[in-house]
């Protein structure tokens, strides 16, 4: 037992000891895609939004888009360490690490493009002088700063005694600042039964806390939507819709974390098919739940038949938007339904790109609920196509790359695998004498 | 290893971070309610208000599609060609007649856009015209969205030139608009209140256009004046989007060319 | 006398031409004799009560030889401005009873000096005539509203009095967690 535990804290530190010549390289790709995406900002600062392709018809586009998308990745760290830790889920035990640091990062650079969207951001001090809370917008704003709190406690609360754990380890030696940040973020934890104790109520209620506020935060976001009159945005099922699109999402981008860093740091042993699988199996059931949100919206829709709905539907189904729908449905829906259902297909390759498509496809399906309805317009009227200019772009870009970035910064810092809570799920497991020790050795499978 | 007894410090650290936070968010909750009866924004502009309110009335039999309120309206306000603060649509009804609609901001009664403005950007007068102070305008657009009628615009680009003679702009003129914040007709209230009427009003050569002032009852355009009661009543005149409840303040009286005598 | 048959028919047409003016005359005497001048003459009584101020306005109509006229119809009208144009805008009509009189109410809409017409526009026997008075007005009642739309206004205030009360308690919570857990562990840890 007590090898297995120092060749996992070993593991969990790999990215610290042992990052590999490829982490800088990569680290230095990405920081130049990110510093593309700054360079586009401050652009866009000088020059105004009339550097998108923005117009008084669409006037929410990529950017409100990735606003979605990147906090309803957030997602899949409350599924795996709030959910999954209330149902006890033990094989949630090794990822629950990546998935928090993940959901963390993707928050904060998706609430960024708040900002971004913004066209007057310097007056935004206004919100504190003279707030509106009928605005959704107020809300939002209330919903995500709570949420970013307590996705922050989350994340913390483990490191309490991963970091004492780190320091404790007589074989590794640390630089001066580490020793002093972890000590820091210790803060006396020795392991003794009371602070244990403590420390699982804590994490118990934040992660009851954190599922209210998860809903609410999506659910704000697809009001600021559905509290318009706009036809397609109007919608009484946009709140649980946005919940469920960003529970999907999440669990996919958490598997492709998950991979990214199991391959990159040999975690194998430790992150099992197991992992993989359980969270395709999750990706399953929440895609079928988002399939089914969305086929009750068009059949609500489309049903009646309203002057202002066909050419809506007429456009997403079959018209100028149906590429881009039916490339969602098949490559977000089908494929991956397919990919992980089929057994031969159920392997950590085939749930990657099952991953990888729901990802991509959830961030084009939240174009289709943003754009198509605006480019409909009102009172009749044309409007201009929307594609996007090199800013919007770029600066996607930017973001998209700044998340792994920001999450190999951040396992350089901290423990890669939740130590603490793997070795507590291991005691858990093993008196429980029908599996003895086995969630330390899930990668055998 | 040696930790020190942080327990205090960390304690007054970590109180004190959050007290911050505590003391912003209750900051926020005290003008969120001290502000949710307050005018946002009246007191920067530089009018007294009047005790009147203000409609208009379209007379859609007379309007040939010529925009010339349009333009008359980018004039004043120094609009791009692409704003158009009363757009002219040209519109064909059930039985294929053609007709032509001006569609200026109907500054609701209720207004959607009041309701989602997030810092109070967007507020109504006590003559019932909504106003946006450029001021405290974020750029959120969420007005944009809540706006049935599609009639806040934003200025994407810097406005035109200004001559330096103009003063500055006011939420009763505001001229120059300012990049990054949103516009829309404001019935030229800097006008109307100083016994002017609006621009549009003005240049509209069919008379089709009128402005009225719901307390004294009366209605007038370039030509003539009468009684707004009378104008809308005995032409059936109508408002759009009815069941939205928004309270809309701009009558259409239907119709597509035909000839008129009040 | 005789009169040359040449003369015959002049003699004959300025007869006709006599008797037509003759005859005319008499008729034309006859109108102007019996089209009597009238008087028309205002009078004004401000009544306030809990809806405002109104104006009680008494007119009388008579003939010139100071008889009261009654069932003729007057009408009552002001002259207002509005945006550099004015108007002659009618406020409403009556008839005169049997005293030559007739009262209208005049409920004002805007403060200041009115000043109100009121015309008789004269039939077969009567020349029509016009007065005006001149009323101050200093309160009025506001028009109901009766465009105005229904609200909840009511109702969401206390929702989101409510919500903002859960949002606090929230971050009270996240407060507590965070430093009742680094305190518990390093007091354990003494």
């Amino acid at each position: 037992m007590e090898l297995m535990l120092d060749e996992l804290r070993e593991a969990a530190v790999r990215p610290i000891t042992k990052p590999g010549k490829w982490f800088y390289l990569l680290a230095g790709f990405l920081g130049l895609l990110v510093t593309g995406g700054l360079a586009a900002y401050i652009y866009q600062s000088i020059h105004g939004l009339g550097v998108t392709a923005l117009n008084d018809e669409v006037f929410y586009g990529i950017y409100m888009t990735n606003l979605v998308a990147f906090i309803g990745i957030s997602y899949g760290g409350a599924i795996v360490s709030a959910i999954l830790r209330l149902t006890h889920a033990a094989w949630r035990a090794p990822i629950t690490r990546l998935a928090e640091g993940m959901a963390v990062v993707s928050l904060i650079i998706g609430a960024l493009f708040a900002i971004v969207d913004m066209g007057r951001f310097p007056h935004i001090w206004n919100v504190f002088v003279s707030p509106n809370p009928n605005s959704p917008v107020i809300w939002d704003m209330m919903a995500i700063t709570t949420y970013l709190m307590a996705t922050l406690i989350f994340f913390y609360l483990p490191l309490i005694p991963d970091t004492a754990i780190l320091l404790s380890r007589s074989s590794q030696k640390f630089q001066a600042w580490r020793v002093k940040l972890y000590s820091l973020l210790s803060g006396g934890w020795k392991g003794l039964t009371t602070q244990r104790s403590r420390l699982s109520t804590a994490m118990n209620l934040m992660a009851v806390l954190i599922i209210p506020l998860a809903v609410s935060v999506h659910s704000v976001l697809a009001w600021v939507f559905a509290v318009t009159s706009r036809e397609g945005w109007h919608s009484s099922i946009f709140g649980p819709y946005f919940v469920v699109g960003a529970l999907f999402s999440g669990v996919a981008a958490v598997t492709l974390v998950v991979v990214a860093f199991r391959k990159a740091y040999h975690l194998e042993k430790y992150i099992g098919l197991k992992q993989v699988r359980y969270l395709g199996y999750l990706m399953l059931a929440l895609g079928a739940i988002y399939l089914y949100f969305t086929f009750s919206e068009f059949l609500t829709e489309g049903y009646t038949q309203y002057q202002a709905t066909v050419p809506l539907l007429q456009s997403l189904l079959a018209g100028n938007y149906a590429p881009l729908f039916w490339a969602f449905a098949v490559g977000a829906g089908i494929i991956p339904v397919l990919l992980i259902a089929i057994p031969k297909t159920r392997t950590v390759r085939g749930i990657t790109v099952a991953s990888i498509l729901v990802v991509a496809g959830m961030w084009l399906k939240r174009l289709l609920i943003i754009v198509p309805p605006l480019r409909q317009g009102l009172f009749s009227t044309p409007t201009p196509t929307y594609h996007g200019t090199w800013v919007e772009w770029v600066i996607t870009l930017g973001a998209l790359a700044a998340i792994p970035l920001m999450m190999m910064i951040m396992f350089r810092l901290f423990p890669v695998l939740p130590i603490h809570e793997m070795e507590e799920i291991a005691t858990e497991e093993s008196e429980h004498a029908l599996k003895p020790a086995g969630v330390l050795n899930s990668g055998v499978e | 290893m040696q930790i020190e007894n942080p327990s205090r410090r960390q304690f007054l650290k970590g109180a004190g971070a959050l007290a911050i936070v505590g003391a912003l968010s209750g900051v926020a909750g005290i003008a969120t309610l001290g502000g949710m009866k307050k005018v946002a924004g009246a007191e920067k502009m530089n009018m007294p208000e009047t005790d009147r309110q203000w409609v208009m009335v379209i007379d859609l039999r007379r309007c040939d599609g010529c925009k010339a309120c349009t333009t008359a309206c980018q004039k004043e306000h120094y609009l791009h060609p692409e704003q158009e603060w009363i757009k002219v649509y040209k519109l064909e009804g059930p039985s294929g007649q053609k007709y032509n609609l001006p569609k200026p901001c109907m500054q609701c009664e209720d207004a959607p856009c009041v309701r989602v403005c997030p810092v109070k950007a967007t507020f109504k007068t006590s003559d019932g015209v909504t106003l946006v102070d450029a001021n405290k305008c974020i750029g959120c657009r969420m007005c944009m969205a809540a706006c049935p009628y599609a009639s806040r615009y934003f200025n994407w680009k810097d406005s035109l030139p200004v001559p330096s003679t103009l003063a500055k702009p006011t939420p009763e003129f505001p001229v120059p608009q300012q990049k990054g914040t949103v516009g829309k007709c404001e019935f030229c209230l800097h006008d109307v209140r100083a016994g002017k009427l609006p621009a549009c009003v003005r240049a509209c050569e069919m008379r089709a256009l009128w402005f009225g002032d719901k307390v004294a009852d009366l209605a007038a355009n370039p030509d003539e004046v009468v009684k707004l009661s009378t104008l809308i009543n005995s032409n059936d005149a109508t408002r759009l989007m009815e069941e939205l409840n928004t309270g809309p303040r701009v009558y259409y009286i239907g119709g597509h060319g035909q000839e008129v005598n009040y | 006398m005789h009169i040359g048959r040449f003369w015959l028919k002049p003699i004959a047409l300025l007869a006709l031409i006599a008797c037509t003016m003759m005859f005319g005359t008499t008729v034309l005497a006859a109108d102007s004799i019996q089209m009597m001048g009238t008087v028309l003459t205002v009078s004004q009584q401000l009544k306030t009560d809990k809806s405002g101020q109104h104006i009680v306005l008494t007119a009388r109509l008579t003939g010139s030889d100071s008889q009261p006229m009654s069932d003729e119809s007057i009408s009552f009208g002001e002259m207002q401005s509005f945006m550099g144009n004015e108007n002659l805008i009618p406020l409403g009509s009556g008839v005169t009873n049997a005293l030559g009189t007739v009262s209208f109410t005049y409920v004002p809409l805007v403060t200041g000096t009115h000043t109100v017409r009121v015309f008789f526009s004269g039939d077969g026997n009567y020349l029509g005539s016009q007065s005006s008075i001149v009323v101050n007005v200093t309160s009025v009642t506001p028009p109901p509203n009766g465009d105005a739309p229904l609200t909840l206004a009511s109702i969401s205030c206390w929702v989101l009095l409510a919500v903002g009360i859960v949002v606090a308690v929230v971050w009270i919570l996240l407060a507590a967690v965070i430093v009742g857990v680094r305190r518990s562990i390093s007091h354990a840890s003494r």
